[in-house]
């Protein structure tokens, strides 16, 4: 008789597991990122660090994604601060791009059969401009990638459970939204409606949007850090110091938010980002990424106490993340685990490495010293004590989202207080 | 029996502790649920309970006490600070840390502070399903074990007491030596003093013997008195070093 209540558990235990199991499917990372200095227009000068940036995402997201396809032409500085990278490239073309998407696009179909969640990265920098008919585009190697293009082409055929889109070019809004007043005769415009609403985000709801001009607006490129002002920022959020709840996710809300007090400073007009981001309406609390789940990264933790501006730099003198932390907030920066580091402020500099991914490293412990380098970068660049000059943390989230009239993230977790 | 091992028990849980007073402020979760963060927390103050020499505050008082002062403890980034608030809570150390659930692993980052604000870090890797399991308790006893005797012999007091040490040796050394010329001086002045001072022969010879003795002799009184006034002022400017740099 106990033997046979013992089977009746063990088998109803293993019904649970496997109830458990089932009720949450493991979610598969795939990231495509194209990133072309070079415009389709002769008067779009070439961009300097948007292959840089592509490099970036590439380093950030491959740790954890199942497979992370690079279009791009490197340029020699890039080649030569990411070796190896080149060979893992294909050119920035339509072909190649398409070619990636079927690829992509059979291996989550696969996934989805086996009752996994598939979210894809898509992510573009680059030039981007508004055609005459009011259209964005960007800039692929050999022509424009028009938001038709994107509609149809990336997002409706599209096998993806989730898709986070990153777009860092000028006019990008214009590649994701129609506004204004289309080119197209009132008698017409019945006939084209039913079309036009194909090529609406609202049609997708899976597809959450981040943009880095919420206008008709340029990007900018910062020299001192070779790259975007708008993809450095992502970046940096997106390696955990956006996390205002230290829940291990980074939401849009965040992601906007730490956007929002890292330009804060900015007086000039022509340096201010205005970005769009627009959260999956499916799951308006879907992370961008999650540094709870196994990844092949390394963490490093800024306990309560380090607070100012703060950023972490390879032995590259790449700068892959930076902040403005408020003193009280934890923050844990997930990084590929590689080259080793250096944490820096104004004026001092602490060193550290990783010994292999999925290590915490504690920031309180480093040794600090001197920085002994010359910061890069013309003098007169009005972004290096600018950008980033106000704290982030709960304080600001909070004040910046009763502002906008949006829900906020769940509060912090607090230690247990129960004796 | 029972009853003696009761009243043993009672007599020993009632024993004032005579080591250090070590407080554990509950630890902040991050990338993880509150109630995750206290079985790690719990895991840990089991192996601060076993630190040799420590008095762990219960967590009750601990808990009353961080409740009194806003729910949290200010974060802080020097050993001022850090001291300051080792000497608010009425502690000789205090152990503040993040329990992390980053990577599909837990993780909790220790910093042991005492009243002057020195700083010890450990970081110790547990494991993903249960906090309470052996390997983890060991891991966890081991690394704050690690972090307390590192405390206990600060390599910085070490090298600071070094150049004292140096100068009293140099200082000594100097006063022996002078003191042997001194002597030798004194046997000098003695031998020419109540004798011929070992000059043999007469008239020109002799005092020229005579007037190389007296030579030989102050010069040696001279080399007394230098080292033995090095010496002194060695033995003065170890001595207030050594005061100095009593913490």
């Amino acid at each position: 008789m106990r033997s046979l209540r013992c089977v009746l558990v063990l088998g109803w235990a293993t019904l649970l597991v496997g109830t458990t199991v089932s009720a949450e499917p493991e979610r598969v990372t795939y990231a495509l990122i194209l990133a072309n200095n070079i415009g389709t227009e002769p008067k779009q000068a070439p961009l300097r660090y948007a292959d840089d940036d592509g490099a970036r995402y590439y380093e950030l997201l491959s740790p954890r994604a199942k497979e992370t396809v690079l279009l791009s032409v490197l340029d020699a500085e890039t080649q030569a601060s990411h070796p190896g990278l080149a060979a893992r490239t294909a050119p920035p073309t339509r072909a190649a791009l398409q070619q990636a998407l079927g690829r992509l696009n059979a291996r989550m179909a696969e996934d989805k059969a086996r009752g996994d969640l598939p979210v894809l990265y898509f992510i573009f920098t680059g030039h981007g401009q508004r055609g005459a008919a009011g259209e964005g585009a960007v800039s692929l190697l050999d022509g424009a990638f028009t938001r038709t293009d994107l509609y149809t082409q990336v997002l409706a055929p599209s096998q993806a459970s989730l898709i986070h889109l990153i777009v860092d070019a000028c006019d990008s809004y214009y590649f994701v939204h129609a506004r204004g007043a289309l080119p197209v005769a009132p008698a017409q415009w019945e006939a084209v409606r039913e079309r036009l609403a194909l090529r609406e985000l609202a049609r997708y709801p899976h597809v959450g949007a981040v943009l880095s001009t919420a206008s008709e607006q340029e990007s900018h490129e910062w020299s001192a850090i070779r790259s975007g002002v708008f993809s450095h920022q992502v970046l940096s959020a997106l390696t955990g110091a956006a996390d205002v709840n230290a829940d291990g996710r980074v939401e849009y809300s965040e992601l906007q938010a730490f956007i929002a007090s890292a330009n804060q400073g900015v007086n000039d007009v022509r340096g201010r980002l205005e970005v769009s981001i627009q959260p999956p309406a499916l799951d308006r609390a879907a992370a961008l990424v999650d540094l709870r789940h196994r990844v092949g990264l390394g963490f490093l933790l800024l306990a309560p106490g380090l607070e100012g501006r703060v950023w972490v730099e390879d032995a590259r003198g790449v700068r892959v993340a930076e902040m403005n932390k408020e003193r009280e907030r934890s923050v844990v920066l997930g990084l590929p685990p590689g080259p080793g580091y250096f944490l820096r402020t104004t004026g001092r500099e602490a060193p550290f490495r990783f010994a292999r991914a999925g290590a915490v490293v504690d920031g309180g412990a480093l040794s600090w010293r001197e920085q002994s380098f010359a910061a890069r970068g013309a003098v007169e660049d009005a972004f290096r004590d600018k950008l980033f000059s106000v704290p982030f943390g709960p304080r600001f989230y909070e004040g910046y989202m009763a502002s906008l009239g949006q829900s906020p993230v769940a509060p912090e977790q607090q230690a247990d207080l129960t004796p | 029996m029972s009853l003696l091992s009761l009243a043993l028990a009672l007599t020993l849980a009632g024993s004032p502790c005579h080591g250090e007073r070590v407080v554990l402020v509950p630890l902040q979760p991050v990338a993880l649920s509150t109630a995750e963060a206290r079985r790690v927390e719990d895991l840990v103050r089991r192996a601060a309970e076993t630190l040799p020499g420590a008095c762990l505050e219960s967590r009750a008082d601990t808990v009353a006490r961080v409740r009194a002062r806003g729910g949290r403890l200010a974060g802080c980034s020097d050993a001022a600070c850090w001291g300051a608030q080792v000497l608010a809570i009425g502690a000789d150390r205090l152990v503040r840390g993040v329990v992390l659930g980053v990577g599909g692993t837990r993780s909790v980052a220790l910093t042991l502070v005492d009243r002057e604000g020195r700083e010890s870090h450990t970081t110790v890797e547990l494991s993903p399903a249960e906090a309470a399991s052996g390997p983890d308790g060991a891991r966890a006893r081991e690394a704050l074990l690690g972090m307390w005797t590192a405390r206990a012999e600060p390599r910085a007091d070490k090298r600071a007491r070094v150049l004292p040490t140096v100068l009293l040796a140099a200082g000594g050394v100097a006063l022996a030596v002078g003191m042997g010329f001194g002597l030798t001086a004194r046997q000098t002045q003695k031998s020419l003093s109540t004798g011929s001072g070992d000059c043999g022969g007469e008239g020109q010879a002799f005092r020229d013997c005579f007037a190389g003795r007296l030579r030989e002799g102050r010069a040696r009184a001279s080399a007394a008195n230098v080292l033995l006034g090095a010496g002194a002022l060695l033995g003065a400017g170890a001595t207030v070093l050594f005061i100095w740099e009593t913490p």
